[in-house]
């Protein structure tokens, strides 16, 4: 999962960054509405959080503009005041939730989570494919109702391509998705990923797979068709 | 500019005695000319009886001469220098009458017959006199005798009488005038009275001698003392709340603070979670008492605003924010309701409340506006009521939640913040607020009642 983030405050970006990134995401940052704004209009994100509060271009402005230029990612918006008007104004703006400050980070994690897969148009934290399902607030993978353990990668693996079922992703998209920029970006990692994380939920009931691997192309999941 | 600071009472005194003056002045000098014509009148009716008079004792001799009765009808021409004056002029006759002896009078024009001419005045040597001239014929057997008469009136009496008269209508006028201007400064002196009074007022009020202008002005200025007091009354209840604010932030600041002090001060082991809930409590603190500080209150000079639009607005950020809950919102609000205050403070109100409906429910929320009248009032209320069929508010817990900075459910946020703001406001728009069981909906049904 990649997020921006756009917020002024060096202490509150530094600390929302770094347990974003100990939580698996991939963050971009930007101290200001004019930069933010660039990496908004230039890369993929699947999620932004705004402080309204911003030097050069306000949080706002930032929110039009993404919007007017079509770039339909939740956004979540940090307010300092927190008064209705705010919230209002905020997300009337194109936001689609508010966060008053100061927060409790798993508060803005729950938020976090709960925007990305509403998004992909899941309404539950439990995504469900075929025999497998996930559970985004507790972290939790299931095969046939069975617990699996998986590496953190592998979770943000199995994550994005359930919020992305019946999509085809591809490996630069995934590598991009789940790594942070100035990684090494080794597609074979990818493959070994995707690999090791098919042996964890296969099933013993199902002979079909939930992941398809498209040559030349990337991975798809969906429902398999018995 | 300098006209702009002009006093109201030099105003209306410059005023009021130029249009008098001016007034007054106009009836004297239409007066005047008016008596000056009458006047002038009456000398030629006179002098036209005199010729009249003197034309019925001329005759003629049998030889065409003219001659004059003996006993002249009027006396005045037979007294010298009476100030009447005769004389005829005729072909070999000229007469004087006996008035005019050792006076010196133009001569007689020469006058066609038929003509007649009034000289007003006539000056000759130094003097003001006024003249009736008459060319006229007299007839007898044989033929006609012309001659001219002609009678002269010194007039200086005319002078005098109309010197008299201006005397007498300029005095009067003039006394006229003064106990006008009397009459219009005690007019005046009362009716800015009370404009005087409200200025030793505000001037008091300044000085801190007296809390609000008196209410017992007329009707013209009610009004604005009225709405003086008001917004008096705001400024002080602003004021006061925020000190009050301001105390009670910094007094429930301290006991936390207290604790932290003292749990950093335990050399053996610092309890980390006692110190984390103490921030969060302060935290919470500052919040309620920033947006308590927030609150502006009931004020007297504001536009109306429609609450229909702000409700709106609201409904569609929660629908954004709950959107997965899919909650179903009934509204009901009477058209053109408004609220008459700050349009943060509605936002809030609205806002809190309609949140914790969509928090609480379980697929309703209800909204309902009504507006309020009451006599005598311009304006509106507003009753607000808003339902969930969420579980509802026990008994024992309605007093606690709108008792301030309590909270309801410790497990969701801000509850008992947002619902205590809810009372600072609708306390400071001296309104009222029920929590109530929804029949319908079966849960939490809240009831703002907002006074006009």
């Amino acid at each position: 999962m990649k997020i921006l983030l756009i917020e002024d405050d060096e202490n509150l970006r530094d600390v929302l960054e770094k347990r974003l990134k100990e939580e698996g995401f991939v963050v971009e940052s930007a101290d200001n509405g004019e930069d933010g704004l660039y990496l908004g209009r230039e890369f993929e994100f699947d999620l932004a959080i705004i402080d309204l509060g911003l030097p050069r271009v306000s949080g706002m402005e930032v929110i039009q503009t993404l919007r007017a230029e079509e770039r339909s990612f939740p956004i979540l918006v940090l307010t300092a005041r927190g008064s209705w008007q705010d919230k209002v104004m905020g997300l009337d703006a194109g936001a689609d939730d508010y966060l008053v400050k100061p927060f409790h980070f798993p508060e803005l994690l729950a938020r976090v989570n709960a925007l990305v897969r509403r998004s992909a148009g899941f309404s539950s934290p439990e995504l469900v494919c075929g025999y497998v399902s996930l559970n985004t607030s507790t972290g939790e993978v299931k095969v046939d109702e069975k617990l699996v353990d998986l590496t953190s990668y592998e979770y943000k693996v199995l994550e994005y391509l359930m919020l992305h079922q019946g999509e085809v992703v591809s490996k630069s998209t995934l590598t991009e998705h789940i790594y942070h920029q100035d990684y090494d970006r080794d597609s074979n990692v990818i493959e070994v990923f995707v690999g090791r994380l098919r042996r964890k939920i296969q099933s013993d009931k199902h002979k079909h797979k939930v992941i398809e691997t498209l040559r030349g192309r990337g991975y798809r999941m969906r429902e398999p068709e018995e | 500019m300098f006209l702009r600071k002009f006093s109201l009472t030099n105003r209306l005194i410059t005023t009021a005695t130029l249009a008098l003056i001016i007034a007054l002045g106009m009836i004297g000098m239409v007066m005047n000319q008016a008596f000056k014509e009458k006047t002038l009148d009456l000398v030629k009716e006179r002098l036209e009886g005199y010729v009249f008079a003197l034309i019925s004792v001329i005759e003629t001799t049998p030889e065409n001469k003219l001659f004059i009765h003996e006993n002249l009808p009027i006396p005045k021409l037979v007294q010298p220098q009476s100030g009447i004056y005769a004389q005829i002029r005729a072909k070999g006759f000229n007469w004087q009458s006996e008035s005019m002896l050792g006076i010196k009078l133009p001569e007689v024009p020469l006058l066609k017959i038929g003509e007649t001419h009034f000289d007003a005045p006539l000056s000759f040597n130094g003097k003001d006199f006024f003249r009736m001239t008459s060319g006229i014929a007299i007839a007898n057997e044989q033929t006609e005798v012309p001659y001219v008469l002609s009678v002269t009136e010194d007039a200086q009496n005319y002078f005098r009488e109309l010197a008299e008269f201006e005397e007498t209508l300029w005095t009067w006028l003039i006394l006229t005038s003064v106990i006008l201007l009397g009459i219009q400064y005690l007019i005046m002196n009362w009716s800015l009275r009370p404009l005087k009074r409200l200025t030793e007022n505000l001037s008091d009020l300044e000085k801190g001698k007296i809390a609000k202008v008196s209410d017992d002005y007329p009707p013209e200025l009610a009004g604005l003392t009225t709405n003086l007091n008001k917004l008096l009354e705001n400024e002080r209840e602003n004021l006061d709340r925020q000190r009050k604010t301001l105390g009670d932030l910094a007094h429930s600041l301290k006991t936390p603070l207290a604790i932290i002090h003292s749990e950093l001060e335990n050399k053996d082991k610092t309890n980390r979670a006692l110190i984390s809930e103490q921030i969060t409590s302060m935290n919470e603190i500052v919040e309620y008492q920033l947006k308590r500080a927030a609150v502006a209150g009931h004020r007297t000079f504001t536009v109306g605003i429609p609450v229909i639009d702000k409700l709106e607005q609201i409904i569609r950020t929660l629908d954004k924010v709950y959107r997965t809950k899919k909650v179903r919102t009934h509204i009901q609000a009477a058209p053109g309701a408004e609220f008459y205050g700050e349009h943060g403070d509605l936002m809030e109100l609205l806002g809190n409340l309609i949140e914790n409906a969509y928090k609480w429910c379980d697929q309703n929320v209800s909204v309902t506006i009504k507006t309020l009248t009451l006599l005598n009032r311009k304006r509106t209320g507003l009753i607000i009521e808003i339902a969930d069929d969420g579980p509802g508010i026990s008994q024992a817990q309605r007093k606690k939640l709108l008792a301030r900075g309590v909270r309801g459910d410790e497990k969701v946020k801000g509850h008992g913040i947002g619902l205590s703001i809810v009372s600072d406001i609708v306390e400071s728009y001296q309104g009222k607020i029920e929590i109530k069981y929804h029949e319908l909906l079966k849960g939490a049904h809240f009831i703002i009642t907002l006074p006009p």
